[in-house]
């Protein structure tokens, strides 16, 4: 019985109170910007070892409501979900999104005007687009998501009875578009993926902090007016890092 | 330890300990399974009385951005999805236990039944993987359309469904007491006729396990799922056009319809309907079953 007592004490030290945080804030919300959360909370939890942070996904709207029901200490959201009572509000900068395409469709720029009639289903092969002859083929994100909220926005909604492929992630999208001939679809951030053609919007290729770029989301975070001095300290190093960049957020230009 | 195991002494405050232990397990289990369903049917019902029923549950009308939440093509799609898993994986995973438990002997046999294991052991993201890698091009090819689809959907789970449904199958067939055999060769039947009118009718409730199990993780699993079928929630486009099943639409739109949303209900409406529709189903084999034994 022995083992069973040493194993029982070593529990025990384990699970006191000496060796667990004093205080922990939870972070929820846009998936699109997980990763650039993660790079900052791990360098501000060095600095912050009494301070357990945790992180989760879910989406922009999941953020917003575990914020309004005291589940969530910082909601991440890329859409503009508005201010509620007691809680603050702040921008981030914009990330670009960006038109990707395979790489057999035979074009590698195209209008606004263009991605309208793609997204409207009003053209239906590449080559009244001066491609190749292939049907076109759409991959969109799901309702919450920020980026189709961009495109819906700018382009107007698809049409319902347009055979979508949706995917639940950017990831996702550039692995349909790039396996999928004929297909075209809309990532945030600004990566460049292989094995898909980045579109050029009017000719315009897409460059840190230039204005005249027509497709941006302004991710925000939001937290409660009431939070506690820790909450803030996140908030700022979230808002403040020079990581941002390298995740895509750029400050705003103002277009 | 090991004295008070092989002590042929008894304890009874240990007894005691080891009933109320067990117990609570027992209860614990049956206490997490009404509560879950309480919860799921409290939201399902809520969301029922504000919407109606028979809209709701046949509609096909699905948009949660403008409050559209009819459910009634995803039930179609997912009945379409397992349906058409079940139709490829039943004949070939009978054959398989078939051959595993009549043809094949020693080696063979025994390789089969772990190869099949391990088989049913693979996370279904692996099978979403090899859709995506094998099933989504190889149906581009034949149907003309993007790959995603609702086939390609009923081909990745009709393979992820197989092992288990053989390995359990095999066991079944297994079960058929080899003096029968014996008894049935010697009054003159081919080893045919052993198979149609002694093995398989001997071993169907095992057989009637075995199909409840493969169905419910069809209709159930979803991330192999969400990986091929494209996910278009707006209308039905044939099997070789993209769709959607309840599982996946849950995943999908929980980052639109989080909890304390006002629409949240809805998910909890399309989770109660797969619980009711796996219900409905054991209770039918329970039936069958007792049905045969009468």
């Amino acid at each position: 019985m022995t083992w069973l007592m040493r194993m029982i004490l070593a529990l025990g030290l384990l699970l006191t109170p000496g060796a667990r945080p004093d205080a922990s804030i939870t972070v929820m919300g846009a998936t699109s910007l997980l990763s650039y959360a993660r790079a900052v909370v791990s360098g501000w939890a060095r600095q912050h070892p009494e301070i357990r942070v945790a992180i989760s996904g879910g989406g922009s709207y999941a953020g917003w409501y575990g914020l309004a029901a005291g589940h969530a200490d910082i909601a991440l959201s890329d859409l503009d979900l508005g201010r509620g009572p007691a809680v603050n509000e702040r921008r981030l900068g914009q990330m670009p999104i960006l038109f990707v395409a395979n790489p057999e469709n035979g074009v590698e720029s195209v209008t606004r005007r263009d991605l309208v009639r793609i997204f409207s289903g009003r053209v239906h092969h590449w080559q009244a687009l001066g491609g190749n002859p292939r049907p076109i083929r759409l991959v969109a994100r799901p309702s919450g998501s920020g980026a189709r909220a961009v495109v819906s926005q700018s382009l107007g909604e698809t049409p319902r009875h347009l055979a979508q492929i949706i995917q639940l992630s950017n990831g996702a999208v550039v692995r349909a578009v790039e396996e999928t001939p004929g297909a075209i679809g809309y990532v945030e951030g600004d990566r460049r993926w292989p094995g898909v053609v980045t579109l050029r919007i009017g000719g315009q290729a897409y460059r840190p902090g230039s204005r005249g770029w027509p497709f941006y989301a302004f991710p925000r975070i939001y937290w409660r007016q009431a939070a506690s001095p820790a909450v803030f300290s996140l908030v700022s190093a979230l808002a403040h890092s020079s990581l941002a960049r390298s995740f895509g957020i750029f400050p705003r230009t103002g277009s | 330890m090991k004295a008070f195991f092989s002590s042929p002494r008894t304890y009874p405050q240990i007894d005691r300990m080891w009933r109320q232990i067990v117990f609570a397990a027992a209860f614990s289990v049956l206490a997490l399974l009404t509560l879950m369903i309480l919860v799921l049917l409290f939201g399902a019902l809520s969301f029922l009385r504000h919407h109606g029923v028979i809209s709701t549950l046949l509609g096909r009308e699905w948009d949660p951005g403008r409050g559209q939440l009819q459910i009634g093509l995803f039930v179609v799609e997912s009945a379409v999805v397992a349906g058409l898993a079940m139709l490829v994986a039943v004949p070939f995973g009978l054959g398989v236990a078939i051959f595993g438990t009549q043809v094949a002997v020693g080696f063979e046999r025994h390789g089969l039944r772990w190869t099949l294991t391990i088989a049913s052991a693979v996370p279904s993201v692996a099978y979403g993987w090899w859709g995506l890698a094998v099933v989504v091009p190889g149906l581009r090819g034949l149907g003309g359309g993007s790959g995603y689809s609702l086939l390609a959907a009923g081909l990745v789970l009709a393979l992820m469904i197989l092992p288990t449904f053989s390995v359990l199958a095999m066991e079944a067939l297994s079960q058929v007491p080899e003096d029968w055999h014996q008894a049935s060769l010697a009054l003159g039947a081919n080893d045919d006729q052993n198979l149609v009118r002694l093995v398989l009718p001997a071993s169907l409730p095992g057989l009637r396990l075995a199909f409840l199990t493969a169905l419910a993780r069809a209709v159930g699993e979803t991330m192999a799922v969400q990986m091929v079928i494209g996910g278009t929630a707006a209308r039905f486009h044939g099997l070789f056009g993209p769709g959607a099943t309840l599982t996946t639409q849950i995943l999908t739109d929980m980052a639109i319809l989080p909890n304390g949303s006002s629409d949240h209900g809805v998910l909890d409406l399309m989770a109660m309907v797969l619980f009711v529709g796996v219900t409905a189903m054991t209770g039918w084999v329970g039936y069958g079953q007792g049905r045969a034994e009468k």
